[in-house]
């Protein structure tokens, strides 16, 4: 018989939950640069469109910057979908498991944040990839190469992933009921607090906040508040949902 | 030899909102066997498994496996492998994915052996999970299973959709390679002769209730059947207890608790009786209705009763 004494695991635990992780490149690797690169190419190609028909045109902004978005959501909620119980059967404890994907989440937004900063910087230098469009900065926001432009395309991707890791917990938890729920009672505070700004006449404050020099950052704040809570609530919840 | 159990189940039980899953199950397995969980569909064999490899939370009682609690901890889980019959992968692996994580997860991790079995088995590497057939499906954890080496193994359903020869491969190098490398395997199956062959003890569930806990060669053989001219059979069967009689014009055929060596076999031949000792499975059968009929409170059969 084999006994325990003998350390007969190599590497750390959570390292190797990132390399399960990363076993299949399509997911955090292909598909996203596929939705990304597709998204900027059809973004280039309606600009081109545009320009060919009205000439020099400095107000052409696009929302595709958001599309990978939309694809890291899905991939977060698959992570728990999928992944957790496959890592379960392979004997990772639930915690080595949240510390592995939350290291590649966190390797797929710096990654994601840097490139989004390359964009606008390139943007910056082409004027708009010679379209005056605005793909990656906006003027609110601050210049094309403001490092705040990191920060924020990386917190966002990580916010992307860790509320589609908490969405895909509360399903597995408690189903579509519990999940429904969730979604409309996340609706509903955001109406409120909408209705409280809207009362309180809160405009004011609130355009302070955003005035061109500190909006990068508020925002970035916001949206680390938001990846931050769906972490935590997604660890509370994980430490106790069957496989 | 670790005299520490593999794994010790205490009042083991699992509810769910309207329906009980398993019913206090307390058993132990020592290290070092191929043990058969047995039981019909719905009995409570996966979940079972769950508790005992802490994918899922039993609601009352606990399981320790090598002494451990494995909830959570690390170098207990790593002795473990369990991959479900109806397990998940991540969307859009193929079996080469399922197989590189392995490698990267179990410590004892054999690749030239679950090469081997890759091509015995015919898996074909390329090819996405979801796209298997329900028998490559089954090779993948049978794959798996074998070559992670883990110090406890289960098998959930492993013959599941599979043909005969690759039936033979899990049959062959599951016993080739735990005579190699000893270890405990728990296999479930709802079929018991499927794997009879392998087991060293039975593990029987009904409803939730572990209601046979006994090694194989106590099983086998525990029951006879006798037959032949009646008079000559019911005195064959002289004081055994009886579990079905049927009665055929002067010819009675009577299945007995009880086994038969070599003395008392050839002199029920002499009198013409046939004596035959019935399969696991029918003997599972004949025991589990014999005690379900005698006692309906106590659940866990133990087997005695035998004869010479």
């Amino acid at each position: 018989m084999t006994t325990l004494a003998t350390p007969r695991t190599s590497g750390s635990p959570i390292l190797k939950v990132a390399r399960v992780q990363l076993t299949n490149r399509q997911t955090f690797v292909w598909v996203p640069l596929l939705v990304w690169g597709g998204a900027f190419a059809l973004t280039l190609a309606v600009w081109a469109a545009v320009y060919a028909a009205t000439g020099p045109n400095t107000n052409l902004y696009a929302g595709s910057a958001q599309a990978p978005l939309w694809y890291l959501l899905v991939v977060g909620s698959q992570s728990v979908v999928y992944t957790f119980p496959f890592a379960q059967a392979l004997s990772f404890t639930r915690r080595d498991f949240y510390l592995g994907t939350l290291l590649v989440y966190g390797l797929v937004s710096v990654v994601f944040g840097a490139a989004m900063w390359l964009f606008g910087a390139l943007e910056g230098l082409t004027n708009g990839w010679w379209t005056g469009g605005h793909y990656a900065t906006f003027e609110y926001l601050g210049e094309a190469g403001h490092p705040g432009y990191f920060v924020l395309y990386a917190i966002s991707a990580l916010m992307a992933l860790n509320v589609g890791f908490c969405m895909g917990t509360i399903w597995k938890r408690g189903g579509t009921l519990a999940l429904t729920t969730t979604l409309i009672a996340m609706v509903a505070v955001l109406i409120g607090v909408y209705f409280l700004v809207a009362k309180l006449d809160w405009w004011g404050g609130l355009a302070t906040l955003l005035a061109p020099a500190t909006a990068v950052w508020v925002i970035s704040l916001i949206v680390a508040v938001i990846a931050a809570a769906a972490g935590f609530i997604s660890w509370a919840l994980i430490r106790r949902t069957p496989a | 030899m670790n005299a520490t159990p593999a794994l010790e189940l205490r009042g083991l039980s699992k509810a769910y909102r309207d329906t009980t899953a398993l019913e206090s199950v307390t058993t132990t397995l020592a290290a070092g066997h191929i043990y058969g969980l047995l039981g019909r569909n719905g009995a409570g064999k996966s979940t079972l498994m769950s508790l005992a490899t802490a994918q899922a939370f039993p609601s009352a009682g606990d399981a320790l496996v090598f002494g451990h609690t494995p909830y959570e901890h690390r170098a207990t889980l790593a002795r473990m492998c369990f991959m479900k019959e109806s397990q998940k992968y991540p969307d859009d692996y193929t079996v080469k994915h399922a197989l590189a994580s392995a490698a990267i997860a179990y410590p004892n991790w054999d690749q030239a052996f679950a090469d081997q079995l890759v091509g015995e088995l015919r898996l074909p590497l390329k090819r996405r999970i979801k796209k298997l057939s329900r028998g490559q499906f089954s090779s993948v954890g049978i794959v798996i299973g074998l070559a992670s080496r883990a110090d406890l193994t289960f098998f959930d359903e492993p013959y599941l959709g599979l043909d005969a020869v690759a039936r033979q491969v899990f049959y062959d190098h599951l016993l080739a390679d735990f005579a190699e490398h000893p270890r405990t395997v728990v296999l479930s199956s709802h079929l018991i002769d499927e794997i009879a062959d392998v087991l060293e003890h039975v593990l029987l569930l009904e409803d939730g209730h572990l209601v046979l806990d006994a090694p194989v060669e106590e099983v086998r053989g525990a029951v006879t059947s006798l037959s032949g001219p009646s008079q000559a059979v019911l005195d064959a069967a002289a004081g055994l207890p009886i579990l079905a009689r049927r009665d055929l014009g002067p010819v009675t055929q009577l299945t007995v608790r009880g086994r038969f060596d070599a003395a008392a076999r050839a002199a029920a031949e002499a009198a013409g009786v046939g004596v035959a000792a019935e399969s696991l499975q029918q003997s599972i059968v004949y025991l589990t209705r014999a005690s379900e009929a005698s006692t309906t409170t106590a659940h866990t059969s133990t087997l005695s009763g035998g004869t010479s």
